[in-house]
């Protein structure tokens, strides 16, 4: 026959035991002794960066900022004159580039060799239309032309911002009209930025 | 003693005999004073869990914290006698970066969100020997805790991996 006083300490003995609990779905450490006690557990992170390249120019989103050019009758031909429109008007415009994964930035334009028609056979090359960005570090490919700009990258990063400000140079009388404004008309150019 | 005095201290040796179980007894003795112990335990799994951020490309450097998944769960235990006699301290070492090959990010990008306040909610600061909070003896605490990633600045790609260790002691 069992004792049932022995059986009684028995089961205080073993709920005694397990007084500090242990965890068996964690990381985790149990110390025991006299003296100072350390017990240490350990986190691990990870932060998953995606590699990115955005590209502004001219208003956020999808909207495409018209930049025109409106010589009075008195100055035509007598020298650059600014435009208006563009996000920050005055033919000025927002530029944004940022790049993280590796590389330096490659800018370029399709206007290379085109001119904006009137579309009665007259045209004026966009060569005539100066780009000027408030940063070096991230300036503007020439339009008319093949040229190309490199914004370089940093520890491979790629984060500048600048301000382009088209001028229309002016130095020549054209026939009347109204040049480029529509894509048939070659009016857009489109910039594309890459990196490896 | 007389025959009948005899007979009768028979008789009654007899009958308590045949009526009475032998006398028993039992001795308690509970000795509650184990060894002094600390106990911690951080995460869900049976290894060192790890904390993930994920963030999506058109989030990214927004400023929009990012939370991390899983929550992870802290527990801590301390045991001597007698009761409230020592305190138990937590501190977390976050003194290395989360590193990408040649790139880093510190640790202090990183805050949590306590659920049930008891290991506060803070951020890492980047030092040896953060406190965290402390404990009298003998108790078992736990919370758990939900990080965020600051995802204020735009990084290099790729992932950033790193360990923060959890300290608890008791002097």
């Amino acid at each position: 026959m069992k004792n049932p006083c022995k059986q009684a300490l028995i089961a205080a003995a073993v709920s005694l035991s397990v007084a500090i609990p242990q965890f068996a779905f964690a990381e985790a450490t149990t110390v025991t002794g006299a003296g100072a006690l350390s017990a240490n557990a350990r986190v691990d992170f990870q932060i998953t960066i995606p590699g990115v390249l955005r590209f502004r120019v001219g208003s956020p989103a999808a909207a495409i900022d018209m930049i025109t050019f409106a010589p009075t009758s008195a100055n035509i031909g007598t020298g650059p004159i600014s435009g208006t429109g563009g996000d920050l008007t005055g033919g000025k415009v927002t530029v944004d580039v940022l790049a993280n994964a590796g590389g330096d930035v490659t800018i370029s334009q399709d206007s290379n060799g085109l001119s904006l028609a009137d579309g009665a056979g007259n045209t004026i090359p966009y060569t005539t239309i100066a780009t000027a960005s408030s940063q070096a570090t991230l300036g503007a490919p020439a339009l008319g032309t093949a040229g190309t700009t490199t914004v370089f990258a940093t520890g491979n990063l790629v984060q500048e911002s600048a301000e382009w400000t088209y001028t229309y140079a002016n130095g020549a009388s054209y026939p009347s009209g109204i040049y480029g404004g529509t894509v048939a008309n070659n009016g857009r150019v489109t910039y594309t930025a890459s990196s490896p | 003693m007389n025959t009948l005095s005899h007979t009768r201290l028979l008789l009654l040796l007899a009958v308590a005999g045949s009526s009475l179980a032998p006398a028993q007894a039992a001795k308690f003795k509970i000795t509650n004073a184990p060894a002094p112990a600390v106990m911690l335990s951080i995460g869900n799994g049976p290894q060192v869990t790890e904390v993930t951020f994920k963030i999506k490309p058109a989030e990214l450097g927004n400023g929009v914290p990012i939370r991390a998944r899983p929550d992870v769960r802290i527990a801590v235990a301390n045991r001597a006698t007698p009761n409230n006699s020592r305190v138990a301290v937590l501190t977390v070492d976050s003194s290395i970066p989360l590193r990408n090959g040649a790139h880093t990010t510190p640790f202090t990008t990183i805050s949590w969100i306590s659920r049930n306040g008891i290991i506060p909610s803070g951020r890492y600061d980047g030092s040896t020997s953060q406190f965290q909070f402390s404990f009298g003896n003998s108790q078992e605490i736990s919370d758990r805790h939900s990080f965020y990633y600051d995802n204020a600045n735009v990084l290099e790609a790729g992932a950033y991996t790193g360990t923060v260790t959890y300290t608890l002691t008791m002097p």
